[in-house]
Parts: C-alpha cells; structure tokens; sequence
C-alpha cells in the first residue's frame, strides 16, 4: 500500500489511535487533513492516480472510516470499474449504513441499472432512515424509478405517490419536484393510462414548461391517440428545450443517463417519422 | 547486443506479462483479447502525442457522453447482435474504456472491464465481446477532445453494456 504519510506507531500509540478512531471528531480530523487539504487539491482531483493514496492514508490510521472506503470509490464508479467501487461502496455501506446503503442503492439504480439490487438497498436504507433522502430526492422516489424499469407499474405509482407524499408533508399546496411527476407520467404511459399520463406529465411540465423529456413523453401520448398536430407541437418544444440548453437537471445526468432520459438525436427521429 | 534482444524477448514471453486470450475465448480469425498484467484490452497499440496515462480527462469533464439516449443505443446493439446469429451466456456487465481525439475518433486502445452482476470479477464469453466491440466501433458521433494549448487533444469515454442471461438489456451511461 502506498501511502501519503507512513504511519508507525508502537503498541502503546496503536491502542491510543484504536481508541481514538471510534470518534466521529477524529475520522472527522482525519479527512481534513488527508481529504479537504490533500486529495480535493489534487490536479484531476479524483482522477489524479494518487488520490486514492490518500484515502489509505485514512484507513492505514483508522480503518474503519466508511467516508475514507466511499470516497476511494468515486473514480472507479464513474471510469466504469465496478468490481472495484461497488467493493469500497458496500464497505462503506456496511460501516455506515445510515449514511451510506442509501447513496449504493443510488448507484445501482442510476449508475450501473441494478433496479432489484437497488430496491433491496432502499427498503432497507428506509428502515434505518425513514424519510431520508439522496441526490435532491427522497428514497420513494429511487423506488419508484427502480419499479418502472422492472415494468412493475403498480408498485411504481404506489412509491411515487409515497415520493409526493413526503415531498408536501401534508401540505398538499406544495410543490412536488418536476421529475418525480415526470416519471409518474411515464410510468402511467408505461401502462397505456393515457389521460393519467398526460395529467402528470402536463403537471410536472407546469412547474418546468422547459422539462425536454416531459414535453417528449407528452408527444408519446398524442402519438398514441394519433393526434399529429399535438405531438409535432410537443416535440417542437422538446427539441427548442433542448437547444436552449435545458435538461433534467440532476446531478450526476453529466456521468450518466437518467431512466428514460432523451437526446435531440430521438427528438430529431421522430420529427423526421412525422415529415 | 543479440544478448539484449534475447532478454527483452524473454520479459515480453513470460507468462502473465502478455498474453492472448484463451481460444474458447476467442473467435477464429478475429480479434483477440490482450492481457496485460491484470488489465484486458481489444488492444494496445497507442498512436496519440502524449503517454496515455498522463490523460486523465474524462468524458463528463467534456460533457461528452454520446448524444443519443441509453435506450437508443441498446437497440441498435441488440438490433447488431441479432445479426450474428449467435447464442450468447453470461450475466453482468462489459465495459470498454478508450480515448477519443480532436477529431471525435476512437483511438485503437481500448481496455474492456468485465463485472458479474453481483460486481465480482469475471469472464464473458469471448464472440459476446468481440460483436460488442464490432458495434462499438459504429458509433461515430463521438464528441471531439478540444484542441487546447497544453491540454492534451483527448479524453477518455467509455460505454459498459449490462447482459442478463446473454441478452443486452442495458447501457451505461
């Protein structure tokens, strides 16, 4: 193992530092040290080779720190090395699973499409932190994603519905996140509930008239009823949203493609279909 | 200076240095897979003006990801396997890792990552991903590096197809 800074203690100081890594302040300590002024400095930061050099640095002192395991997994999840990062991950997972079975669930169903392998890590990041979220979105709202692509569609309406629910907090006047009404939308068009699909579809598109893959959907479902005039009109405005710049806006849409996610190329394919 | 040569050919043959893949996985008068150490490639001929380890410029850092949607990309795959005619087996996912340069070009490194569906290592079929490969290379809309002065003119993409049961059911990104 290579390591920033060789650590070489005697048994005496092996037993102080054992004892000291049970504290949160101390692994906070360490990845401050090792972590905010080392790594994050680095050139490429976390495609820098020595950047997980640092993270051993951490686990050499105190091996035991899941942030030090999760971080050491960022680059090899986002350069395709999966053995790898879903390894640190479920490490990172099983130290810390208040903290961490959540954001594995979320890199199953978003990054490497491991819909039941993400909703065994939901329901159970669910008990542990009920009403807990990752990424901008509630653990309701991954399930519900996770349901639609297993093509489960009841199951995937009753999670989103427990998505909005959470999201308003019985406050039924607040707003629900425009992509979490966007994928109700495709899950009922998934199920060829027309009018629900449209209903919210047309709903999330209220929030964020821009929403491409909303607009695009839509166009679905006038495409379905076979009314030509309104599905070239949405595609329309899909295809401006896109060339205006706007998109789903996630956080991680820049690594990889969220479920139905579209592109102006499927855009530009159906308008030509239509010509 | 004949001693010098019998030595480098020595390293170069000894096992696990460089090696072809098996021939049960491999096809016949078609590519093979390189392994190198513990890294596998289609192959690692580098023509690019810089080390490539000396780039570490990935796609997302260009927004380069390739302008079509997953889905789409998953059909004209399955849409190319279907034309082989063969039967495919395993479960997990084929990830190929390369370069693309100013041109938007694929260069001829490319390194392919196997992963079984629980994420543990493991070793697809050759024909699966000599044929993933062979579609790979249809792909031609890739966005080009940008030519900036002291950045080198490439970045790293990549493109991993999940496979459950032999079947192409997904793409990655």
């Amino acid at each position: 193992m290579n390591l920033i800074i060789q650590t070489g203690c005697h048994p005496a100081g092996e037993i102080s530092v054992s004892s000291k890594c049970k504290s949160r302040s101390f692994q906070d300590s360490l990845i401050r040290r090792y972590v905010d002024s080392g790594a994050e400095k680095l050139p490429y930061i976390y495609n820098n080779p020595v950047w997980g050099r640092y993270m051993d640095s951490v686990l050499a002192i105190c091996p035991d720190v899941a942030e030090a395991y999760q971080l050491k997994a960022v680059p090899a999840i986002k350069n395709g090395e999966y053995t790898k990062a879903y390894q640190l991950d479920t490490k990172a997972a099983e130290l810390d699973p208040a903290q961490y079975l959540s954001y594995l669930g979320f890199l199953k169903c978003i990054f490497t499409k491991d819909y039941s392998g993400a909703i065994t890590d939901f329901k159970k990041a669910i008990q542990i932190v009920p009403g807990g979220g990752e990424m901008d979105h509630g653990f309701y709202f991954y399930l519900g994603i996770c349901y639609l692509k297993l093509g489960n569609y009841p199951e995937a309406s009753f999670n989103f519905n427990k998505d909005f629910s959470e999201q308003q907090h019985g406050d039924s006047t607040r707003e629900i996140h425009y992509n979490a009404l966007m994928y109700m939308g495709i899950t009922k068009l998934e199920s060829r509930d027309l009018d629900s699909a449209r209903y919210w579809l047309l709903k999330s598109l209220r929030i964020y008239p821009e929403l491409p893959e909303a607009n695009y959907y839509v166009s679905v479902v006038y495409h379905i009823e076979n009314r030509m005039d309104l599905e070239k009109k949405y595609l329309e405005l899909a295809k401006k949203s896109i060339q205006d710049g706007y998109r789903m806006n996630e956080d991680n849409m820049y690594y990889v493609n969220y479920p139905y996610q579209i592109t102006l190329y499927e855009v530009n394919q159906r308008l030509a279909e239509l010509k | 200076m004949k001693y010098t040569f019998l030595i480098l050919l020595i390293i170069l043959i000894r096992p696990g240095f460089l090696r072809s893949q098996s021939s049960g996985n491999s096809i016949s008068g078609r590519q093979k897979l390189i392994h190198l150490n513990r890294n596998v490639f289609m192959d690692t001929v580098w023509e690019g003006s810089v080390p490539p380890d000396s780039i570490m410029v990935y796609y997302y850092s260009v927004r380069g990801k390739y302008p079509e949607s997953s889905e789409t990309i998953r059909k004209q795959a399955q849409e190319y396997l279907e034309t082989t005619h063969r039967i495919y087996s395993g479960s997990g996912y084929i990830t190929f890792r390369f370069y693309i340069d100013h041109n938007g070009q694929m260069l001829k490194r490319v390194q392919v990552l196997q992963t079984d569906s629980l994420y543990k290592e493991y070793i697809f079929p050759g024909n699966l991903i000599m044929d993933l490969f062979v579609f790979l290379k249809t792909l031609h809309a890739w966005k080009p590096a940008q030519d900036i002065q002291q950045v080198p003119p490439y970045y790293i993409n990549l493109m991993s197809f999940k496979i459950q049961n032999g079947t192409l059911v997904d793409i990655i990104p």
